[in-house]
């Protein structure tokens, strides 16, 4: 009897380290192959996004016609911003990638404050005409993105469709499923927002307030989501009426859909993507002139056609009709609207504030 | 005298054969050392690590969230782990007594989705759960309902979630420890005059039991540490500890915190393996083999 139990247990496990071995078989396939890439006598650049309808947007934007002007060839790689990753690839003293896209101001501080980045070398850019929260030391700001209120049009064909946080927050004027981020991150801002802190006056965060004004709405979220995706999906299904989301998600999903899913800009959370190089990246120089490349207004511009990022150059937004800047999210009329995320603050509290937010879910 | 030498020379043999399989298991021993002992090591400085030292586990105790979260997962493992018997023994009975053709169909029906990515496994279930998804419209239209219900991001959700993920594992056990049962042994039982439910009760169960450990145990060592479909299908309160650890490590970067995190949870679970092959033994104590019952 104990042998078979043995037997079953080691048969049972052998299948699953098969199984995850195949898994990891999968994975490894995926990731990038660029310890070549010194070697190779054409210059080659190993650049990481977050992949979807953003890298592809960059593609087109960045990658094809910078490949086309100077002959380096870019590889491709992917995350989702897991800073651990970074950290480890410096700290084994062989990053695979030369230049990253970083969408979260915090990974920038960290990785400031660590040494596990670059400094970026200005040389040839005026930084005078950027918005001043887009470039720092060690990063790159090359657009603007937003996560703000949105919902389907359709739900409110008749009568005003909410507008800012405190509608949100309203379920009695405003009735129907809703969605925030499972995520402390712009969610205690938005808190905030509802409980009526001016948004100039937002930072440095009232957590007590936030999450006595987070206790309000608790019944009233229905889905807590976790992946970027998600809000724009339990829109299009009809699952919610309201949520928090990612701007540019939503603009793509309303166009492939065809459906009338719209972003309110009132209380928004306006970050940046940013370039960042890890300490001791190979191609350095190529990484540079990819940076020096995205400096430039019509290539920021061209990046809007394929995604709703907005540039981080003021000048850009005039060569763009009224039309076209409403979609953005960084134009001057929707900046008005928005606050700046700050992700110093960020950096400094997250342990502390996400401990908070644990025990805030599990209370009842 | 001399029939103790014929002894002497069986068990020299048995030890030399016992030295030979020895030498088979070294190169898996040494793969387990670099890939597993070795990073749980690391992981074991790291979690002491950090200032003050040690701070990683205080705060571990005197958080209650923390053991709250702990508590709340090992709850989900169980009811999940229940959940799969009562459905995969039914299943794994059928597929084991059935014909050949049959059964090589049950398997395969129970094998494709474990080759599905859990990634889209989990989605599936949105799209049946969901307000407007398949469950709901069809109780709709049946007026079952006059509302759709609340179905997933929620327990219910996570329960179906990891329930039907972890299926197979629990039926694979249950079915290889059914299959092992001598046919003869039914027929017996029912020359002796003993009703279906009492050859069920006093020989199936009893002599299917290592399956049942085993499929338990392992699901429920697999569910303790699940987090991918918990975050995709459940809501605020499904918090496991797997979705606490992810967060230290890759999005706080607390990594003392998220070690001290995952070694308690390492801990717990060789616990409960150990206890699980124990319990083997017990088990046998509790329900009597058929052959030793008075």
């Amino acid at each position: 009897m104990k042998t078979t139990f043995r037997k079953t247990i080691l048969a049972t496990c052998t299948l699953a380290l098969l199984l995850f071995a195949a898994c990891r078989g999968e994975q490894a396939t995926n990731a990038p192959t660029a310890t070549t890439a010194t070697t190779a006598p054409p210059r080659e650049l190993v650049v990481c996004s977050y992949g979807g309808a953003f890298q592809e947007a960059q593609r087109k934007a960045f990658f094809e016609p910078f490949e086309k002007e100077t002959g380096i060839k870019i590889k491709e790689a992917q995350w989702s911003g897991e800073y651990a990753k970074l950290k480890a690839m410096v700290d084994a003293g062989q990053p695979t990638w030369d230049l990253v896209t970083a969408a979260e101001a915090s990974i920038i501080a960290r990785g400031a404050r660590d040494g596990v980045l670059e400094r970026i070398d200005y040389t040839g850019i005026d930084k005078t005409k950027f918005y001043p929260e887009a470039l720092t030391d060690y990063s790159f700001g090359f657009d603007f993105f937003s996560t703000a209120l949105a919902y389907n049009a359709a739900d409110y064909a008749t009568g005003a469709p909410p507008k800012d946080w405190k509608d949100f927050w309203d379920t009695k004027r405003f009735p129907g499923r809703r969605s925030l981020r499972n995520d402390p991150r712009t969610t205690l801002e938005f808190a905030l927002l509802a409980d009526g802190v001016p948004k100039d006056k937002l930072y440095p965060l009232d957590v007590d307030r936030a999450f006595k004004s987070l206790d309000k709405i608790r019944n009233g979220v229905n889905v807590w989501w976790t992946t970027g995706s998600q809000p724009a999906q339990l829109l299009a299904n009809g699952e919610v009426r309201l949520v928090s989301a990612f701007n540019g998600r939503i603009s793509a999903a309303a166009v492939q859909g065809k459906l009338p899913l719209t972003v309110s800009w009132h209380g928004g959370a306006l970050d940046t993507d940013s370039w960042i190089i890890p300490k001791g990246a190979k191609n350095r120089d190529a990484a540079l002139a990819l940076i020096r490349y995205t400096a430039r207004p019509d290539v920021q511009l061209a990046l809007t056609r394929y995604i709703a990022y907005g540039p981080t150059m003021p000048e850009a937004y005039e060569k763009l009709s009224a039309t076209e800047r409403a979609q953005l999210p960084s134009s001057p009329e929707n900046r008005a609207l928005q606050f700046v995320f700050n992700g110093e603050w960020w950096a400094e509290h997250e342990s502390a504030v996400l401990e908070r937010w644990n025990k805030w879910q599990l209370a009842k | 005298m001399r029939d103790v030498v014929p002894g002497k020379r069986v068990r020299a043999e048995r030890g030399g054969a016992a030295a030979r399989d020895a030498l088979l298991v070294v190169p898996c021993l040494a793969y387990v050392a670099c890939a597993f002992i070795g990073p749980l090591a690391y992981m074991a400085v790291q979690s002491v690590q950090g200032s003050p030292a040690g701070g990683a586990y205080a705060r571990l105790v005197r958080e209650p969230v923390y053991a709250q979260v702990f508590l709340n997962t090992a709850f989900l493992a169980a009811v999940v782990t229940i959940a799969a018997l009562a459905l995969g023994y039914p299943l794994a009975l059928t597929a084991a007594m059935a014909t050949p053709r049959v059964r090589r169909f049950l398997v395969l029906v129970v094998a494709v989705p474990f080759w599905t990515s859990l990634l889209v496994r989990s989605y599936a279930w949105l799209v049946l759960l969901q307000q407007r998804g398949i469950v709901n419209q069809v109780l709709l239209d049946l007026h079952v309902i006059d509302e759709p219900l609340q179905l997933v991001y929620n327990a219910t959700g996570v329960v179906l979630g990891m329930t039907y993920v972890l299926l197979p594992y629990m039926v694979f056990s249950l079915f290889a420890s059914i299959r092992a049962i001598d046919p003869k042994l039914y027929r017996t039982a029912a020359t002796l005059g003993a009703s279906r439910t009492e050859i069920f009760w006093r020989v199936l169960v009893p002599l299917s039991r290592s399956g049942v450990v085993a499929g338990s145990s392992i699901v429920f060592v697999l569910a303790i540490g699940f987090f991918v479909t918990p975050a995709l299908l459940g809501g605020l309160r499904q918090t496991t500890i797997g979705m606490l650890i992810d967060a230290q490590i890759n999005k706080i970067l607390d990594w003392p915190f998220g070690s001290a995190l995952a070694l308690t949870l390492t801990i717990i679970v060789v616990s409960i393996a150990m206890l699980a092959t124990r319990s083997s033994a017990a088990v046998r104590r509790l329900v009597p083999d058929p052959e030793h019952a008075p």
